[in-house]
């Protein structure tokens, strides 16, 4: 399969699924028990009032019209009015978005860095001290909550030392604990991939004919390296969606104004047009990066186009 | 070491009435956070309410959500991932793209749109929960059918009669079951995560309950002065959550021995 045809049909793929997305957000709404006006006016609203509401939230047409009211409307980047702060869902997303991916992007550029450099140090010292240290980290930071993270952290570095503020946004020194709150956890597993992918390549036939035929130790680790991080790429891509519902829990312990802290508010207020926009973004970021991970794996590894080609399938 | 500290919270779960000393919401307004002592052994929050014993009955809402929603993700998966790739063609493009879409949502995100939606209780995280895990068992199972279904025995019995029911549950599904236990208990431990995430951001069950993530964002109010309210039920989450994974992996280990020779 050619890149073009590879780049096209990855494409496709991705707009039907957005499709699909947008189909089961919209189908979110027909989920709450019960009427979705009266959970959100409350039990004592008048019946005009639930007719209203009813009526701006579409439930008083049937499904499938308000499905492709709904579609039409995220065509033209119409998300509907939040019922609590009665503005464009668009425009308060578009307010937090960036802030959510400033931390998401600092943790993962952190993650894998941290990651990357422990993964290397511990499969090269293989069975050393140092080796299970950084596997007793990697094992810590997998298993521990990413809030209670954010917690220490923010104790310790915050609170006790006054090193770094404990909330808010907006200078360098307000991002690190944040950043490094949610891009420890993907550090540690990023140490493990990184150490297990180059651990089985440093046995492959070719490394060993590199070191047969009296390379430097660094230049066949170079070697080694660039394909054991071909793996590990695509599976941090995959690790994104982590990342990303991990920002709404450190958002909430750092009040960062970002989406996650958004999305807490809307579920609380039970603001259901504002949940279903956060959650399409959340979801179109998601994909979006699954797409570029795809597409950068496909155009670097041949035998990944032959398999999309109709080949033996991954699923 | 796994298996030890999984023994270890569920005995504290099992056992939880008999080794705390007080119920998890009796306040003692007098004793209100106070540090550990003989009576409290972790302290009091700012109710006086034990704190051991809300980490020990605590314990048992984390487990009953984390084992009914890996349960029920696990036997949904199992079904799907089984017709998927036994049966095959349109059936097997439609569940396919099915577990496609489910998988294009954050897991939390949908979590969390999830309860936002069906509303705070042990049963709408517990269906939160099985919505984000199952694609993982139907994807597991449905390759292990793949490749099972076209071996030669499949075939054999399939020649002397068997019944496609026989051929699902009696040949091919036995083959999936070491690696479900293993993505199964891998699971637990994400599970508990995810409900004490929940919990902490106020959509898990609802307090008075005491979960370990409602304990803990309580904790967090009191950061400055009472540190150990907020690391108390962190340490149970992190204890709990490190034995099923430790667990998960010698589990994986002792089924899969060329992967610990490949990584070690």
């Amino acid at each position: 399969m050619s890149v073009l045809r590879y780049v096209v049909r990855r494409l496709i793929v991705f707009v039907f699924t957005l499709l699909g997305v947008a189909v089961v957000v919209s189908a979110l709404l027909r989920l709450v028990p019960g009427d979705p006006a009266v959970v959100f006016l409350g039990e004592n609203a008048t019946p005009e009032n639930v007719a209203a509401l009813r009526q701006a939230l579409g439930l008083d047409l049937p499904w499938p019209v308000q499905l492709a009211r709904y579609l039409e409307g995220v065509a033209r980047g119409d998300l509907g009015r939040s019922l609590f702060q009665r503005e464009p869902v668009f425009a308060l997303i578009a307010e937090r978005l960036p802030a959510t991916l400033e931390l998401a992007l600092a943790a993962l550029l952190l993650g894998v860095s941290i990651g990357f450099v422990l993964g290397v140090i511990s499969a090269l010292k293989r069975g050393s001290l140092t080796d299970l240290a950084v596997m007793v980290f990697a094992q810590l930071g997998v298993s521990m909550p990413v809030f209670w993270l954010g917690i220490l952290l923010s104790a310790l570095f915050a609170v006790r030392w006054g090193l770094f503020p404990a909330v808010g946004r907006g200078s360098f020194a307000h991002l690190v604990l944040p950043a490094l709150t949610l891009g420890l956890g993907l550090a540690s597993i990023a140490s493990r991939l990184v150490r297990a992918s180059l651990l089985e390549t440093l046995h492959e036939v070719y490394v060993l004919g590199a070191r047969a035929r009296g390379l430097p130790h660094a230049r066949v680790v170079a070697h080694a390296l660039r394909n054991a991080l071909l793996p590990v790429v695509s599976v941090l891509g995959v690790r994104f969606g982590t990342l990303l519902g991990g920002s709404v829990l450190t958002e909430s312990v750092f009040g960062w104004p970002g989406l996650g802290t958004l999305a807490v508010s809307a579920i609380s207020q039970r603001d259901f047009p504002l949940v279903q926009g956060i959650v399409l973004v959340f979801a179109t970021v998601f994909l979006a990066l699954h797409l570029a991970v795809d597409l950068v794996y496909g155009v670097l590894d041949p035998r990944i186009r032959i398999e999309a080609g109709g080949g033996p399938s991954a699923d | 070491m796994g298996s030890l500290l999984v023994v270890l919270v569920l005995t504290v779960s099992i056992f939880a009435p008999w080794l705390t000393r007080h119920s998890p919401e009796e306040m003692d307004m007098e004793a209100r956070l106070s540090g550990p002592s003989a009576s409290h052994w972790l302290g009091t929050d700012n109710f006086g309410r034990d704190l051991w014993a809300r980490i020990a009955f605590g314990s048992r809402i984390s487990l009953t959500i984390a084992l009914s929603s890996v349960a029920a993700a696990l036997l949904l998966g199992t079904v799907v991932g089984l017709a998927s790739g036994y049966f095959g063609g349109l059936l097997d493009l439609l569940l396919m793209r099915f577990v496609d879409l489910f998988l294009a949502f954050p897991p939390f995100i949908l979590a969390l749109a999830l309860v936002a939606v069906l509303g705070p209780g042990v049963s709408s995280v517990t269906l939160a929960l099985t919505a984000i895990f199952w694609m993982e068992y139907a994807r597991l199972v449905r390759a292990i059918t793949l490749s099972e279904s076209r071996r030669d025995y499949v075939t054999a019995a399939r020649s002397l009669g068997a019944t496609d029911a026989h051929l699902l549950f009696r040949q091919i599904l036995p083959r999936a079951f070491g690696p479900l236990a293993v993505v199964a208990t891998l699971g637990i431990g994400t599970a508990i995560v995810a409900e004490s995430g929940l919990s902490f951001l106020g959509f898990g069950v609802e307090p008075p309950a005491p979960t370990w993530g409602w304990t803990l964002a309580y904790g967090m109010r009191y950061l400055r002065s009472h540190m150990w309210l907020s690391t108390a039920p962190g340490l149970a989450i992190l204890v709990t959550v490190l034995g099923f994974n430790l667990f998960g992996d010698g589990l994986r280990d002792r089924l899969d021995p060329r992967g610990l020779v490949r990584n070690s």
